[in-house]
């Protein structure tokens, strides 16, 4: 949390802090509602429900800080997986799989960026575009294929708790890292701030956007890679929405939609905040419908407590 | 219907004694004035002489602290934008305030479209339009889109707007600013039919003084925030208004400037941008301070921005230390030691909405990191150096720069650019919004800078404060220098005549 507490006055510590008591509060109510949620199996089912979404999230913390959005990742993962299928398919070893396809994934996050970048197009706009073409490219090259039955090597990039999960908290301290320690997340933060202080200031402003929405890409690769090597097949209808599932996360974890604040401890809160209310609520014997209602409303809530935090700010 | 201006009855508008204090300045005292129907009452004065001030009491932006407003002889409160709007006075800034996609009709109806039962009535909306533009002497076509009119059309449009809503007063902010002279007499014929047919009362602010004696019926001068008289225009001369605006002013204190080094800091041959800068060519010695002043729209910003490859230019060169540098970007022009601190700090100059801390490591960011790995350290006590130093009065380096007053910010504004090491520094108006004793800090501390042989370009539209802080004065006028003035050469009346383009013996 050091990257966002340091941003800080007391309201701002706060504020980081608030998602975390969500959590909690949500943690201890499902407990004390569902006798089977109190067990270490359930606690480890959430974090490995939470995998798929927080490897994607990573990205989405970085380009949403740095002011900017991405909203063909879940087409991109459609495509991704489509891709390692098919090299799959072809019999292509699985570590150079594993290599092209996080390189496929950040050449796609690259030419998002530049879309925007290189020619204006508000970032909605653009992405809302490649999420299009993403999907299309991906149903047609996965058109009448049988993506399954990978190698045992592959499928072991996604199998039980223990790799998985680390893979997670690996892309986590990378993105922590980045944000906190380097100097192109140091100016993440001054771009989504203010493009243009940042831009007088030297910041290469439209470089730095595009290895932002590079990063991205990256982890939407490592997402698919983990969820294909579970599953043992792959999809072209895979990620519908995850874009906004991910985005939703972020936002609930705290990190401003507007840009220049936030941080990706508050994403892996948003995460398990999101993952533990749905794994809760399945418990509870809730469908997928309601929890979907539920999630929207957390969602209304959280940005609607960071709303009524900044008007106070202001006023003060 | 009266034929000139109407002397009996009770006037327009009266303020009587307003008063008005920020943190620090006292920026109006006692002012009085009066509109009468029929009139135009131009409003005079220096930046700072308190004329926005004056004007946003009137219109409700600011609340008073003193004094009265009269509205047709009835006293009235003002508190919020809507109020003055009610009692049909009506104001139009110099940015344009229209929905440039929509047409003329549409525009002047905005908010007030003949309606029934929810729908607007097309014919009639079109059928007033062109009715009213009529009567207003306007040769304009309600279906124009206003996005393809010309800024005097604009100006033209908004005008209507507000009469056809009824306005009987209408403040027109430097209205003539944008535009060419020809569109200037066009504007002026509209205004001397308006107020000869509608009893119309306009109040008139503008700093081309030369438009005092063409379309003036009386004219205010302040001064200080004090109003330094009001006449009648057939009875005082350009001279004698140009007089009253100067005076003496209660002023900020001015250091002993640090005499100059010898070598060469900064040189600019011939920069060019478009009609804005027409080829403008100047030096700057290490520890010397250049004052670049002029007009609104004079050069000045572009002139700093073009150095610091902000803008592009369309020819020109730029030498630091004598070194030829050729920058498109604002990266590589701080590179080679430039820096431009911007007269827009709450926008341009520091993100309000970051620390101290992450607004001075910004620019700096390439010096402190290793490898891309950043030194969060070393910009944490360069930040408190510097705050030390520069005496900014902070809880911490952690508080955001939005909670800090203007003259501390443009300190963290400095402190920022320092960091970079930079050799020249080019500062758009340093002092604009900061009160008295802000301005002494920020002038001792830019003589201070001096002293370290870092050579600044200032760039002010304070006559005084150009005069004061300058070793020279280099005046602007329409992107071309009129001329340049050793220090104690000239005075305030010498600048005042070049940046209005007269010639001066």
């Amino acid at each position: 949390m050091e990257v966002t507490s340091r941003i800080s006055t007391r309201s701002q510590i706060l504020k980081g802090i608030q998602p975390l008591i969500g959590l909690v509060v949500i943690y201890v109510a499902f407990a004390a509602a569902s006798g089977t949620f109190r067990t270490f199996d359930t606690a480890q089912t959430i974090l490995t429900q939470a995998v798929i979404l927080g490897t994607m999230a990573a990205g989405p913390t970085i380009v949403l800080i740095s002011g900017g959005l991405d909203l063909s990742i879940g087409s991109l993962f459609a495509l991704v997986a489509v891709v390692i299928g098919l090299m799959l398919n072809a019999h292509v070893p699985v570590a150079v799989v594993v290599v092209l396809s996080l390189v496929f994934g950040a050449v796609c996050g690259t030419l998002n960026g530049a879309i925007t970048v290189g020619t204006g197009i508000p970032a909605f706009i653009g992405t809302l575009g490649m999420m299009k073409v993403y999907r299309g490219i991906a149903e047609l090259l996965g058109a009448n294929q049988d993506m399954s039955k990978f190698p045992d090597s592959f499928q072991a990039i996604g199998a039980g708790y223990l790799i998985p999960i680390s893979i997670m908290v690996v892309c986590f301290l990378l993105v922590y890292v980045f944000l906190s320690r380097t100097r192109m997340g140091f100016n993440c933060y001054a771009i989504g701030g203010s493009n243009e202080v940042s831009r007088l200031a030297g910041v290469p402003v439209r470089k730095y956007y595009l290895i932002y929405y590079t990063i991205g890409g990256f982890f939407v690769a490592v997402s698919a890679l983990i969820l294909a090597a579970r599953l043992n097949f792959t999809n072209t209808s895979w990620g519908n929405g995850m874009e906004l599932d991910a985005i939703a996360a972020v936002i609930i974890g705290g990190t401003s939609l507007s840009g220049g604040v936030g941080g990706i401890g508050r994403t892996v809160i948003g995460v398990l905040i999101v993952t533990t209310l749905n794994t809760g609520l399945s418990h509870l014997g809730v469908s997928s419908s309601w929890q979907r209602v539920s999630i929207g409303i957390v969602i209304i809530f959280a940005v609607w407590l960071d709303v009524v935090q900044r008007r106070r700010e202001l006023r003060a | 219907m009266s034929t000139g201006v109407d002397l009996n009855g009770p006037p327009l508008v009266e303020m009587r004694g307003i008063g008005k204090n920020f943190p620090g300045v006292r920026a109006l005292d006692h002012v009085d004035f009066s509109l009468r129907a029929g009139e135009v009452h131009m409003l005079l004065g220096e930046n700072g002489a308190g004329k926005s001030t004056l004007i946003k009491v009137l219109s409700g932006a600011y609340s008073r602290d003193e004094g009265e407003i009269f509205v047709r002889g009835k006293r009235v409160e003002i508190h919020s934008p809507a109020d003055p709007l009610e009692l049909g006075l009506r104001f139009i800034y110099q940015e344009l305030n229209l929905v440039p996609q929509l047409d003329i009709a549409r525009n002047m109806f905005l908010g007030t479209e003949p309606r029934a039962i929810g729908f607007v009535r097309q014919r009639e909306l079109y059928d007033t339009a062109a009715r009213s533009l009529e009567r207003f002497h306007m040769n304009l076509d309600p279906r124009a889109v206003v996005g393809r009119l010309s800024v005097t059309q604009q100006k033209l449009v908004e005008i209507a707007r507000a009469l056809v809503k009824d306005a009987q007063v209408l403040v027109l902010d430097e209205p003539t600013d944008v535009l060419e002279d020809r569109s200037r007499q066009d504007l002026f014929s509209v205004i001397n039919d308006l107020k000869k047919s509608h009893d119309v009362g306009f109040i008139y602010i503008s700093h081309r003084y030369s438009e005092v004696h063409q379309i003036g019926d009386r004219v205010t001068i302040l001064r200080d925030g004090k109003n330094a008289g009001t006449f009648a225009t057939s009875e005082i001369s350009l001279d004698q208004i140009i007089e009253k605006m100067i005076g003496r002013r209660i002023e900020a204190q001015y250091p002993h400037l640090s005499p100059s080094r010898e070598e060469e800091a900064l040189r600019v041959e011939g920069i060019r941008r478009e009609e804005k800068l027409k080829g403008i060519s100047l030096s700057v010695k290490k520890g010397e301070i250049v004052s670049v002043t002029g007009l609104m729209g004079a050069g000045k910003t572009e002139l700093g921005r073009a150095i610091c490859g902000i803008d592009p230019c369309d020819g020109g060169e730029v030498y630091v230390e004598g070194r030829k540098v050729r920058f498109t970007t604002p990266e590589r022009a701080i590179r080679s030691g430039l820096a431009y601190l911007t007269e827009d700090r709450k926008t341009l100059g520091l993100i309000q909405a970051h620390s101290l801390r992450d607004n001075y490591g910004l620019p700096s960011s390439p010096r402190l990191s290793r490898l891309g790995f950043i030194d969060h350290g070393a910009i944490s006590r360069e930040t408190d150096g510097f705050m030390q130093k520069l005496n900014i009065k902070a809880p911490s380096r952690e508080t955001r720069a939005g909670q800090l007053s203007g003259g501390n910010q443009q300190k963290a504004v400095v402190a920022k650019w320092l960091g970079t090491r930079s050799k020249v520094l080019v500062f758009d108006e340093p002092t604009r919004g900061i009160d008295i004793r802000g301005r002494s800090e920020v002038y001792a501390l830019m003589n201070e800078l001096l002293s370290q042989g870092i050579g600044i370009l200032m760039l002010t539209s304070d006559y005084n404060e150009a005069l004061e802080m300058g070793h020279r004065v280099i005046v602007l006028y329409r992107g071309q220098i009129a001329r340049e003035f050793r220090r104690g050469e000239a005075g305030e009346e010498d600048i005042l005549r070049t940046a209005i383009g007269a010639k001066i013996n």
